[in-house]
């Protein structure tokens, strides 16, 4: 498979694949190379109080 | 002469220095990036090679004061003799005892970024100026469409948060390695529900940049309203601080519901 690298397509045998947490990481000797990241977002609220009378 | 770097002590003839310039309306930083002149084989056998940035120092200067901070700068300023001002960051250097107090008070006030639905956005929500599902007409509101929405990427040291109005540019992702200044467009297909008593909306797709290599380490993204003229921002979502490689990277949207949902009304 080819990786899209900061040196340009590279195949992915040619790498060091490093995965955990959402990143993943692939190594050209020794040095990365791709970082891909997958980040879940949390949702925000807004809090009504309505004024009794 | 040695320099330390992520190796250990090196010479500084074995590497190059390169400077890297970042400024926006807040900071102006000057990152010193060191690299080894040739690839280097380490002792455990371990080759370094050349485009490896194997030290780096920034200077940062700050150009105006963090959020919250320039009231007190206003105060502290006062309370010295003036030949002694000066105390605002693009004065002249401070004396000790104001360095002393800067020091102090940079535990208190750091640029960040904070979750938030904007102020603002509450005021409009009840001035009925974000439309985040089609509507029927009535009598009061023609509009019968959706608004467009986008999500764009700050750095760590933006200052992102509630006191938001509008979309902008400062402390954004520079607009290189594949980002495009603006952000993306976020994916809505589903209309805001709502159950018991509290409302929600989520976009109905990830956003993902990809083949990204971000300028700098980010931390936050900032939904707006892209139909707007003035690109109102709705809200600042944050997570831990990232830095993509010609990557991907992903915004996963939390469950649509009452509990989860992106925006939440309750």
């Amino acid at each position: 498979m080819v990786i899209n690298t900061s040196r340009g397509p590279v195949d992915d045998r040619f790498l060091v694949k490093k995965e955990g947490g959402g990143i993943v990481e692939y190594y050209l000797g020794g040095e990365l190379v791709h970082r891909s990241v997958i980040v879940q977002l949390t949702g925000a609220i807004v809090a009504v109080a309505a004024q009794n009378f | 002469m040695n320099i330390m770097t992520t190796y250990g002590e090196m010479d500084r003839s074995l590497v190059v220095r390169d400077r890297v310039l970042f400024e926006n309306a807040r900071e102006r930083t000057v990152n010193l990036e060191y690299r080894l002149k040739n690839p280097l084989r380490m002792m455990d056998g371990r080759i370094v090679s050349s485009n490896e940035v194997i030290k780096r120092s920034a200077h940062v200067r700050l150009k105006e004061w963090p959020v919250g901070m320039d009231m007190f700068g206003d105060i502290i300023a006062a309370s010295f003799p003036r030949r002694q001002r000066g105390f605002t960051p693009t004065g002249t250097h401070p004396g000790e005892a104001q360095k002393r107090l800067l020091r102090r008070l940079g535990h208190m006030f750091r640029f960040a970024n904070t979750q938030a639905l904007t102020t603002a956005f509450k005021v409009e929500i009840l001035n009925g100026s974000h439309a985040f599902g089609a509507q029927a007409a009535n009598a009061v509101r023609t509009v019968t469409t959706k608004d467009t929405f986008k999500m764009a990427l700050y750095l760590v040291s933006a200052s992102r948060g509630a006191a938001d109005t509008v979309y902008s540019t400062t402390g954004e992702l520079a607009g290189t390695g594949n980002y495009t200044q603006g952000g993306t467009a976020v994916t809505n297909a589903t209309a805001p529900t709502s159950t018991g008593t509290t409302s929600f909306w989520t976009p109905s797709a990830s956003v993902s940049w990809a083949n990204l290599t971000s300028s700098g380490a980010f931390d936050a993204a900032v939904l707006y309203n892209d139909a707007a003229t003035s690109k109102n921002e709705v809200a600042v979502f944050t997570f831990g601080s990232q830095s993509i490689t010609a990557g991907t990277f992903t915004l996963t949207m939390p469950t649509n519901d009452a509990t989860t949902g992106l925006i939440r009304i309750a």
